[in-house]
C-alpha cells in the first residue's frame, strides 16, 4: 500500500517552467514520475495546465514597461510510464499546446498572437539506486532526451509567429532526475526532494534557450480516507539564453514557487489532483513578462500487465 | 540474413527521399519592387510598419529573426519586446501560382 501511494505521490505533479517566457517553454519533463514503478506496471497520466502572466519585472521589482498586456496559455500533457524491472523503469512524454497566446496593448491598439501545436517527446530512463526498506530511504536517478515535435517554427496565415508562442522551441536536449524519499509511516506524512536539469541545444534559428536547474521539496499529509494534502516548494534556475551565440541580456532567472496541491483517489489505481502554482519570489535577468499564476488538474491511472503480479498487487493487506 | 537484408532495404529506401522537381514553368507574373520599412532603429516596444511593394498576384510569407509579427499580407507590423535588442532580420518571401518566388528582406536595429 505504501508503495502504491508512494508512486501516486511521484506521478501527480506535472514539470514547470517559466511558463511565458522568451523561447517555446516545454511545462512536462521536468520533475513527474522520479520513482521508479513496480515491474510490469503501465502509468498514464494525463493533465490540463492553464498558466496566466501579466506585467513586467525588472530584477525582482515590478517595470513600468509596457508590451505585451497578458499572455496565457492552456496546455494538454501525457505521460507514459512502465517498469521493465524492479529497478528500471521507462518513460515518454509529450504535450500539445491548445494555446499559447499573447495579447499586446501598443500605443493604443491592439495586437494578438496565437500559437498552438505540439510541444516535445521526452525519452527518459530511471534508475532506483538505493532502496532501504529500514529507514523508509529511496533514491532514483533518470537521464532522458527530449525531441522536439518540429523544428520548424509555427507559421500562420503565412507569418511566422515569435518564440514566445511557438509550441516547440525547435530544439533538442538532455534531461537529468534525482529523486530523493524518506517517508515517514506512523505520522502518515512524507518528505521528498526532486532535482532536475534541463540542457537545451541550439535550434535551427540559431537559438538556445537557457539551461534550467530545478529543486523541489514535497511535504505530504494524508487529510482524509480518499484526501491527501501537499505542500511544494519549487526554485526554479534558469541560465541566460543565446541567439547567434550572443546572450540575450532579459532573459533567465530565478524564483521560488508555492504550490498547495489536493489528491482525490477516485478508486484504487485512479488519482485526481489539483494544483494551484503562486510565485512568492521572482527575480529576472534585464526585464521580463511576469508569471503571475498556473492550475492544473491531473488523472493518474496505473494498470499491472502481468496477471499474477496483479494478484499480488490486489490482495488485501 | 534475408529478413536482415530485407530491412536494409527498407530503411534505405524510406530514407531516400524524392527531390523537389517541380521548377517553374513559366516567367514570374510579378515584380517584386520593394520591402520598406518606416523605422530601421526602434526602442524596446516599439512597433513599425513593413511593406511589401509587388506588382502582380501573389502569395506572401513573412519570418523574423527575432520579434513580433502582426497581421497578413502585404503589410504587417514588426514590435520586438524587452528579449529582443540588436538587429534583426525580417523578410518577405512573395510566390505566384507558377511556383516562382523572390525574397527581400529589412534589418531592424531594436536599442535598450
Amino acid at each position: 500500500m505504501a508503495r502504491f501511494i508512494f508512486i501516486f505521490f511521484l506521478s501527480i505533479v506535472p514539470g514547470y517552467y517559466f511558463s511565458q517566457c522568451c523561447g517555446g517553454c516545454n511545462p512536462i519533463g521536468g520533475n513527474t514520475n522520479q520513482g521508479t514503478l513496480p515491474k510490469y506496471m503501465l502509468q498514464v497520466n494525463g493533465y490540463h495546465r492553464n498558466a496566466y502572466s501579466q506585467g513586467y519585472m525588472e530584477k525582482d521589482h515590478s517595470s513600468d514597461f509596457k508590451f505585451v498586456k497578458n499572455a496565457q496559455s492552456n496546455y494538454e500533457g501525457l505521460q507514459v510510464g512502465y517498469g521493465l524491472s524492479k529497478r528500471l523503469t521507462v518513460d515518454l512524454e509529450t504535450g500539445y499546446y491548445l494555446n499559447r497566446s499573447q495579447y499586446f496593448q501598443i500605443y493604443g491598439y491592439n495586437y494578438s498572437l496565437n500559437g498552438f501545436g505540439g510541444s516535445s517527446f521526452t525519452f527518459s530512463g530511471r534508475y532506483n539506486i538505493l532502496k532501504d526498506t529500514v529507514r523508509d530511504i529511496e533514491f532514483t536517478g533518470g537521464i532522458g532526451i527530449k525531441v522536439p515535435w518540429s523544428t520548424k517554427p509555427l507559421v500562420t496565415n503565412g507569418v511566422e509567429l515569435s518564440e514566445d508562442v511557438q509550441p516547440s522551441n525547435g530544439a533538442y536536449g538532455v534531461v537529468v532526475r534525482t529523486f530523493f524519499l524518506k517517508e515517514f509511516d506512523k505520522a502518515e506524512f512524507k518528505f521528498f526532494l526532486i532535482n532536475t536539469v534541463n540542457i537545451n541545444s541550439t535550434n535551427p534559428k540559431a537559438y538556445k534557450e537557457g539551461n534550467t536547474y530545478l529543486s523541489a521539496l514535497f511535504f505530504s499529509k494524508k487529510v482524509a480516507k480518499r484526501i491527501t494534502a501537499i505542500f511544494q516548494i519549487r526554485n526554479e534556475i534558469r541560465e541566460h539564453s543565446y541567439r547567434d551565440k550572443l546572450v540575450v541580456t532579459s532573459s533567465g532567472g530565478c524564483r521560488f514557487i508555492f504550490i498547495p496541491q489536493l489528491n482525490y483517489t477516485i478508486k484504487k489505481n485512479y488519482n485526481l489532483s489539483l494544483l494551484y502554482e503562486l510565485p512568492f519570489y521572482q527575480y529576472y535577468n534585464g526585464i521580463q513578462l511576469r508569471d503571475v499564476y498556473a492550475i492544473s488538474i491531473n488523472l493518474n491511472m496505473r494498470f499491472m500487465l502481468n496477471k499474477k503480479a496483479r494478484e499480488i498487487c490486489e490482495k488485501p493487506l | 540474413m534475408r529478413f536482415s537484408y530485407l530491412i536494409l532495404c527498407m530503411c534505405v529506401m524510406l530514407s531516400c527521399k524524392k527531390k523537389d522537381t517541380k521548377k517553374p514553368s513559366t516567367a514570374p507574373e510579378f515584380t517584386y519592387t520593394s520591402l520598406t520599412t518606416d523605422a530601421s532603429v526602434l526602442k524596446q516596444g516599439d512597433v513599425t510598419n513593413i511593406k511589401a511593394t509587388v506588382n502582380g498576384s501573389v502569395s506572401y510569407a513573412w519570418s523574423i529573426t527575432a520579434g513580433s509579427l502582426f497581421g497578413n499580407g502585404s503589410s504587417v507590423v514588426f514590435a520586438a519586446g524587452s528579449c529582443c535588442t540588436g538587429n534583426h532580420t525580417v523578410t518577405c518571401t512573395v510566390t505566384d501560382s507558377n511556383n516562382n518566388s523572390e525574397s527581400k528582406a529589412v534589418v531592424i536595429n531594436v536599442t535598450n
